[in-house]
């Protein structure tokens, strides 16, 4: 590259007024993010049942299956947290381990309904005409089936079981991803820096996964961290309707069936009310820190 | 001079419920190994679509290439594919725009978009490239190059953005830039800075411009030839200096007068009457005659045909036939 000559012409060197450091994209993110004080709290929460879920063998002070029937319905004290449920197993660190069960379902099935969510709706929103016509009809028909039905359906037809289940709620959960990523990318394809990318030469792979994708990353986080939520409440539902985890294997949404006796309810309360207690917090902190993720990814709310 | 760029009788239509519409239609023009040509024409004449079918960027936008060659060097660019077009683009013909706020991807770094052409197009290695990326930031004047690798576009002013996105245009050495309206969205003062940037850096490189504007300041300023065009048809093609001593076009001359002159003594800016036709509703004759000044009987019947003039420029204007101009 000889023929270049590098020096910078002095009449063309313009003043270039920038601070020192260079504003980074994740110091701006926490900037914004850590403003959000119930994002914060919903994050700080979330990374406690995440750790106490991963060292659930570590924490836990009994093994999940051992039952002590002499134990039974006992209620929570210095010797059982949560007390114990009706084969005197303790609820505490049934809790523990269901978490794991709880959470491997959430984050597998966003990860795999994301990632196919995502390709699709690109695929869709940058090739428009048939491709997108083709993908936007089989979205329409996913949704307009039922969740919970063919939630129901596919378990009935499958044996039940955590694998089947990330499977199922992928099959289900990837269509309204699409749907965002598309809209999206129909937006950003128009955009100037699309059409610069294409005068270089960038292959039409590049610019979709390269370029394009990392301008829609932000709403795609965000429905991501609102999916966990919504999945670990349907992985609970149907664990209480008998469609989900199958017991001795313990999930928050079983223990809660296990617990559905007007009997049990008034005489051993904490029963039912931790892994309630759970669901709803785990939920909630997913809504609080998908609502901060999304308040600080919005380009539009700048300080 | 060899000629580097030819385009013959161009023909780009779009189409609208099955119903042609002609953005560009029979455009003729060469540009010369070093040489910067000026498009110029008021908005909607073809200008841009011109160059999106040199670039082989029409077919995305939904337009169509009907007729006509479009020669680099001895390739013919419409017979080329997808994948022959990603070769060239960037490499051997690359591309300025008029927004330099927005054709930054904002999500990557200034040295990221930088070293992207590099890798792809020159093979290079990542390290190889981010020194040469510093090299081309320092060449169009920044003098913290390593600094500016690292930062996002929106860091930067809309005139250190046009220096970037040339030092991207120019970074593989190629034979022709294509400028849409390189200077527009700046200001005055940068725009010179911009411009005497672009055209010293094309004169060390040999690189031909193709310049499209309509700012006539900036033909003045920068271009050797002009061509001049009117709803998708060149009307005039002649040097700098011709054109602005003695335009022969009555379109060519409306625009020039209708430019403000700072110690001028005119109070009222001539303006040319009416508004460019829509593609769709061309009139039947000379597509310039309802607006001219100068129209003849003949000219809202029969189309006239590019002539050349007596002194070598081309001018489509019967004005011209009885000079003892011949058809081209």
């Amino acid at each position: 590259m000889s023929e270049l000559q590098t020096t910078p012409s002095p009449e063309i060197r313009l003043k270039e007024n920038i601070s020192k450091k260079p504003e980074t994209m994740t110091k701006i993110f926490w900037e914004k993010f850590s403003k959000n004080k119930l994002a914060i709290l919903g994050a700080v929460i979330l990374f406690i049942i995440i750790m106490s879920a991963v060292f659930a063998p570590l924490i836990a002070p009994y093994p999940q299956e051992q039952q002590s029937l002499l134990d039974k319905y006992k209620a929570p004290g210095l010797e059982h947290l949560m007390g114990t449920d009706k084969f005197g197993r303790d609820i505490f660190s049934r809790i523990l381990y269901g978490a794991r069960v709880s959470l491997l379902v959430g984050f597998a099935s966003v990860v795999g309904s994301i990632l196919i969510g995502t390709v699709l709706g690109a695929l869709a929103g940058y090739f428009r005409g048939i491709v997108d016509a083709v993908i936007m009809r089989v979205v329409d028909i996913v949704l307009s089936i039922p969740d919970i039905f063919l939630l129901i359906t596919l378990v009935t037809i499958f044996k039940p079981g955590v694998d089947k289940l990330i499977l199922i709620f992928c099959l289900t959960g990837w269509t309204t991803t699409a749907r965002l990523v598309r809209g999206e990318f129909l937006s950003l394809r128009s955009r100037e820096y699309v059409l610069a990318a294409k005068t270089i030469g960038t292959k039409t792979h590049k610019i979709i996964f390269s370029h394009i994708l990392p301008n829609a990353l932000g709403p795609i986080i965000v429905s991501a961290t609102l999916k966990v939520g919504s999945v670990i409440l349907a992985e609970s539902a149907l664990s209480y309707l008998g469609f989900g985890i199958q017991p001795p294997i313990a999930s928050w949404g079983n223990m809660l069936q296990d617990a559905q006796n007007f009997t049990v309810m008034i005489q051993a309360w904490w029963y039912p009310l931790f892994p309630g207690l759970f669901i709803l917090m785990t939920v909630l902190c997913f809504n609080f820190v998908g609502d901060g993720l999304r308040d600080a990814l919005d380009p539009k709310n700048i300080k | 001079m060899s000629t580097l760029l030819e385009v013959n009788n161009l023909k780009t239509y779009f189409f609208r419920k099955k119903e042609p519409i002609p953005a560009v239609d029979g455009v003729d023009f060469h540009i010369s190994k070093g040489e910067t040509v000026a498009l110029v024409g008021e908005s909607g004449s073809g200008k841009s679509i011109t160059s999106l079918s040199i670039m082989g960027l029409v077919q995305s936008s939904g337009g169509k290439i009907m007729d006509g060659s479009i020669k680099l060097e001895d390739k013919d660019l419409t017979s080329f594919t997808e994948n022959d077009y990603c070769k060239i683009r960037g490499n051997e013909v690359s591309m300025i725009f008029q927004e330099p706020m927005t054709s930054l991807n904002p999500v990557l770094t200034i040295g990221e978009q930088i070293t992207e052409v590099l890798i792809y197009h020159k093979n290079m290695k990542k390290k190889e490239a981010r020194q040469r990326a510093v090299e081309l930031l320092q060449m169009v004047g920044f003098s913290r190059a390593e600094q500016i690798m690292k930062e996002y576009p929106h860091r930067l002013s809309g005139g250190m953005r046009q220096r970037v996105m040339i030092a991207i245009a120019l970074s593989c050495n190629p034979k022709l830039l294509i400028a849409d309206e390189p200077t527009t969205a700046l200001d005055v003062t940068i725009q010179a800075q911009v411009l005497e940037l672009m055209k010293d850096l094309c004169q060390k490189f040999n690189t031909s411009i193709l310049l499209i504007t309509h700012d006539l300041g900036v033909v003045s300023e920068a271009a050797d030839r002009v061509i001049v065009m009117y709803c998708g048809q060149v009307v005039e093609n002649a040097t700098v200096d011709d054109l602005f001593l003695e335009p022969l076009h009555p379109y060519t001359e409306g625009l020039l007068t209708s430019i403000p002159v700072i110690d001028g003594e005119i109070d009222k800016l001539n303006a040319i009457k009416g508004s460019v036709p829509t593609p769709d509703n061309l009139p039947p004759g000379c597509r310039f005659a309802p607006r001219c000044p100068k129209a003849m009987d003949k000219c809202w019947t029969n189309q006239p045909s590019l002539l050349t003039h007596k002194s070598g420029r081309t001018v489509r204007c019967f004005l011209y036939e009885e000079e003892g101009a011949e058809q081209s």
